[in-house]
């Protein structure tokens, strides 16, 4: 907590990156936080509300600052020095409105406040910089040191301290005119050289009282200057090496809109990452407070870094207004994750074309693995060639990936996307020839690659029992292996002892035991299986039905993708 | 971790939060709107205008010419002050919505203001005033000087400001003279009683 709020304090979230074209003062605009008052000087009000959109700056060129004229240099309870000082004619903006005072200000957290923002021109001297009207409107008042301007909507808009006064009450003036040069006109005691800028405005429910005008001014100053391009914003939470990595970004520019995410792993230069991602998925906490729920990233931790060593992991917003990309709060994590159990069975990755056709990548889905571990995996079948995904005809959501003779639920979205699918290729099917296929185990949460001291690449899987072979009871189910299942393949034949099982395989969610190569009791009966909760298919009995199948499922797949 | 994600929304919400120091505000100071702009809105008050009998004949006839022109167009009824040396240097300045009365005399300027368009602002929850002014409450406050209060009336909400030329002169010392002037408002009518003159 404490970290946040140092950290937060240097944020100063809303940057603005605009130079001054043509001006010696090129700093880039910047603004404190609307409510963020110098430290001592009072409670602030944190109001975004823009109470006069569309208003113009009312002083005529940049650079202006506003900022306080008593706990700045200069001020009575100032660091010192000048009201001239350099200091005070630089960025950030600060926010005075509810600045200490007696007065009574039924908006101001404390109930007494500055009922204004204090603003400097560009130099303090006096009666040489315009102010002007912020809106088309009326003169409504001309006093000895006040000049107030009210617009068609009652707003009305108060300039203190003018010097050379250009209107009269009564008088119509368009946005932009003239009304007088910024001085320190206070009666017969000169105050500093600025303007005290006032909004009044009659709000419901509490009467015309003075209002927060300091985010109508950064608008309006935005409209000097040039749009303030204001940087992402997000969150990282901790890295957990089962359900991976999770956070959030926002552009403060796009505030209903997702944006892209980019994850940086063991370099410090975002350039240095593995692809952006959208970051779209619905995080339930933020849709109150921000307005918008779908900013969420959520990613399984790289295989490539479930090595038990270090690793860290830097997050960052990708700006829409091309700014440069912003790393959130929290970031970087650092994380040491170990290799996972190898449990199922071992599959063969086509090279090079099955790896690309299935979107693997190296990075994130692949682990380096000893020869001995490799050797204990048992041998399964080879993975299709490439990924088919259906969904039946009834508007079911359930998306299946078409195994051979299975069918094979993915679990969630997030598989959906840690297998790098694209929902667009999903196909619909009626549900009569999904249910010719046996119902497999579950796909898995997220690939998992393995490749030893050889150029083999394979996946490890669930082993899908009731294969290829007559009869037999296949599919033990549980959603965690806990044993290397043992085929009567050779681990390096590829022979895909998978075959094994029987027709009336159970529909097992993950292999739990042994199964004997092409025995038909293999183990895997409905009974056994450990919270499956799938749905027990009869399988095809024959080989040859399967191929049949097989065949008739790769026709429909084509056929429904040329519609 | 749950306590610092609370922390941090707030922090992009109202861009303040947790960023504070102990005088910035705290998160939950200000209701959080996602787009402040967009949720803006009006509400017209319906005048209550007061009968044409209570027009001050005597104010109204000191009005100059072109201060009694201008109250036919005023689409709210008109309070000015009573006292001798401001009547004769009224100004009527009216809009669609809102109408002012502006004076200066002696060192001082009057202005009295009347509107019957609110704004709503979804994160101002309703206040009540604490102060009376005339014969309501409402808010008196100081403004660099300048004394104003704001109340209720005619079914529209009225600001009366007082400006002393010298800040520090007795009239602007406190609210008293502010509330003084207030009590002694005077209405010389508006739009629905333009016959009145």
């Amino acid at each position: 907590m404490k970290r946040l709020i140092a950290r937060g304090t240097g944020l100063t979230l809303l940057v603005a990156v605009v130079a001054f074209a043509g001006s010696a003062a090129a700093a880039p605009f910047s603004y404190d936080p609307p409510g963020q008052l110098i430290a001592g000087s009072g409670k602030g009000r944190a109001d975004l509300f823009v109470y006069a959109p569309g208003m113009r700056f009312p002083i005529e060129a940049a650079p202006a600052f506003a900022n306080s004229q008593v706990y700045k240099a200069g001020g009575g309870q100032g660091p010192g020095g000048s009201q001239c000082s350099t200091s005070n004619f630089s960025y950030p903006w600060q926010d005075n409105y509810c600045e200490t005072r007696s007065w009574d200000m039924p908006l101001c957290p404390s109930g007494t406040g500055h009922q204004g923002q204090d603003i400097r021109a560009a130099t303090c001297d006096k009666d040489v910089h315009w102010a002007v009207a912020t809106t088309d409107g009326k003169i409504t008042n001309v006093g000895s040191y006040s000049v107030y301007l009210t617009d068609s909507g009652g707003t009305r808009y108060d300039y203190l301290h003018m010097g050379s006064v250009q209107v009269t009450v009564g008088q119509t003036v368009t946005k932009g005119k003239r009304l007088g040069r910024v001085s320190n006109v206070f009666g017969g005691t000169p105050t500093t050289v600025h303007l005290h800028f006032n909004l009044r405005q009659n709000v419901s429910g509490v009467g015309n009282v003075y209002v927060p005008p300091y985010m109508s001014l950064i608008k309006a100053y935005e409209g000097l200057v040039g749009p303030v391009n204001k940087a992402p914003v997000g969150l990282l939470d901790p890295v957990d090496c089962a359900s991976g990595v999770r956070g959030f970004v926002r552009d403060p520019d796009a505030l209903a809109q997702s944006i892209e995410a980019r994850l940086v792993f063991d370099g410090a230069d975002p350039k240095a990452y593995d692809g952006d991602r959208l970051a779209d998925l619905m995080r339930d906490e933020l849709c109150e407070p921000l307005g918008y729920c779908n900013l969420g990233f959520e990613v399984p931790v790289p295989a490539s870094l479930l090595d038990g060593a270090p690793h860290e992991l830097r997050a960052f917003g990708l700006d829409t207004g091309g700014g440069p990309p912003a790393e959130v709060e929290d970031s970087p994590r650092s994380f040491t994750c170990g290799l996972p159990a190898l449990d199922g069975v071992r599959r063969l990755v086509g090279l090079p074309d099955g790896f690309s056709a299935w979107s693997f990548s190296a990075f994130w889905d692949q682990v380096s693995v000893g020869d001995a571990a490799l050797a204990a995996l048992p041998n399964g079948e080879a993975l299709p060639s490439k990924p088919a995904l259906v969904r039946s005809d009834t508007g079911s959501a359930d998306v299946w990936l078409i195994d051979g003779p299975w069918r094979r639920k993915l679990p969630s979205e997030a598989a959906l996307r840690a297998w790098h699918f694209d929902p667009s290729t999903v196909v619909e099917w009626a549900q009569s020839d999904l249910d010719a296929l046996a119902i497999g185990t579950p796909v898995r949460p997220r690939p998992l690659l393995v490749k030893a001291s050889g150029p083999e690449i394979y996946l490890v899987d669930d082993l899908q029992t009731g294969g290829t072979g007559a009869g037999g009871g296949g599919g033990a189910g549980g959603a965690t292996a806990t044993g290397a299942a043992t085929t009567s393949g050779t681990p390096s034949d590829g022979a895909g002892a998978a075959g094994a099982g029987g027709a009336d395989s159970g529909g097992g969610a993950r292999a739990t035991s042994t199964s004997a190569g092409g025995s038909s009791d293999a183990p895997g009966s409905s009974e056994s299986a450990e919270g499956c909760g799938c749905r027990l298919e009869p399988s095809p009995a024959s080989r040859g039905w399967r191929i049949v199948a097989a065949a008739a499922a790769a026709a429909w797949l084509v056929r429904r993708r040329k519609r | 971790m749950r306590s610092m994600a609370r922390c941090f929304i707030p922090l992009l919400v109202a861009a303040a939060g947790c960023a504070s120091s102990g005088d910035a505000p705290a998160p939950g100071d200000v209701t959080p709107s996602p787009a402040p702009a967009a949720l803006a809105r009006s509400t017209l008050a319906t005048v209550s205008w007061p009968a044409p009998e209570r027009v001050d004949r005597q104010a109204l006839g000191r009005l100059r010419p072109d201060a009694r022109a201008a109250l036919a167009l005023a689409p709210v009824p008109v309070l000015v002050p009573s006292a001798e040396a401001l009547l004769g240097s009224v100004v009527i300045v009216t809009d669609e919505h809102w109408a002012s009365a502006w004076a200066q005399a002696d060192g001082v300027t009057v202005t009295v203001s009347g509107t019957r368009l609110a704004h709503r602002v979804p994160s101002i929850a309703p206040i009540a005033g604490k102060d009376p002014v005339r014969a309501a409450r409402g808010f008196v406050t100081e403004n660099e000087g300048i004394w104003s209060a704001t109340w209720p009336e005619n079914g529209v909400v009225y600001t009366l400001d007082v400006e002393c030329a010298d800040p520090a002169e007795a009239r602007c010392a406190d609210r008293a003279w502010l509330l003084g002037l207030a009590s002694e408002l005077v209405y010389v009518g508006g739009a629905a009683t333009k016959e009145a003159p």
